[in-house]
């Protein structure tokens, strides 16, 4: 069983952590002998790790293999495009873990506004639609003292950078092109 | 309900299926709610996509400091003898 849903206490450092030291290893010697340098495999076990959490924090996910299985099932699909590509293009950057699709500079801009201007609005929204954590999670992550007043909070962030977010995309001539 | 949710809701498909479908004749009728509903949906673009550089962010930290500190010694010496080989 995955090491979120058996400890869903535990940060998501130490669960990074125990991903390094039980699985990179084992990632390492498959890598290695595929071919792959250490750069490279720290590389893919990144996106590994991005992708697999990813789906242990999607709503509608039900392990029923351990994270060793996922995450090194995730290393060898990864390998496999990576050495494709490489045969392509020479370029680990081809490989994009972001549904495909390069940023756009607009989006950069839009981004990098957003972390400056409205980091703790961020900081929140993403940890319950990213992070996937309960209202009560939330609420003990930011310090509010119930459910509701972590949903209200939630909801003005989520007005508050909606209204940003409309304001600088239509600033930004080639955001919506 | 409040509106932002009520667009939630339907952006997200979640809650009541009927609700959904009132928000969505609503969001064809309403040009301002249209207009709500469409910067909503890139809000959440947005934020996934800030919580993914957040744990990218998070992961190379935590790499960093396995291959760096002395009490993670062992971790290193043994990836580097798997290169060794």
């Amino acid at each position: 069983m995955p090491i979120i849903a058996k400890a869903p206490t535990k940060s998501r450092n130490a669960v990074i952590t125990d991903w390094y030291t039980k699985v990179f290893p084992k990632a390492c010697t498959y890598l290695h002998k595929k071919g792959a340098d250490l750069e490279t495999s720290k590389e893919l076990f990144q996106q590994a790790i991005v992708i697999y959490y990813e789906k242990i924090t999607s709503e509608h996910f039900e392990p029923r293999l351990s994270d060793e299985a996922y995450l090194m099932g995730i290393v060898k699909k990864l390998w496999l495009k990576y050495h494709n590509n490489v045969t392509q293009t020479d370029a680990l950057e081809t490989l994009e873990i972001r549904d495909g699709h390069p940023l756009e500079p607009a989006a950069h801009k839009l981004m990098a506004f957003l972390k400056s201007s409205g980091e703790k609005c961020m900081q929140l929204l993403q940890s319950y639609y990213y992070e996937n954590l309960s209202m009560k999670q939330l609420g003990s992550r930011f310090g509010f003292r119930t459910e509701r007043s972590a949903t209200v909070q939630k909801f003005k962030c989520l007005e508050k950078v909606r209204n940003t977010v409309k304001e600088k995309a239509l600033s930004y001539e080639d955001f919506l092109d | 309900m409040t509106e932002t949710k009520r667009l939630e809701n339907w952006l997200l498909e979640k809650g009541d299926i009927g609700e959904r479908l009132i928000t969505e004749a609503h969001v064809q009728l309403n040009t301002d709610l249209k207009d709500k509903g469409k910067w909503q949906s890139l809000t959440y673009k947005m934020v996934h996509l800030y919580g993914r550089q957040e744990l990218i962010a998070e992961i190379k930290k935590v790499e960093e400091k396995l291959f760096s500190e002395a009490e993670h010694k062992n971790f290193r010496e043994r990836i580097r003898s798997i290169f060794r080989k």
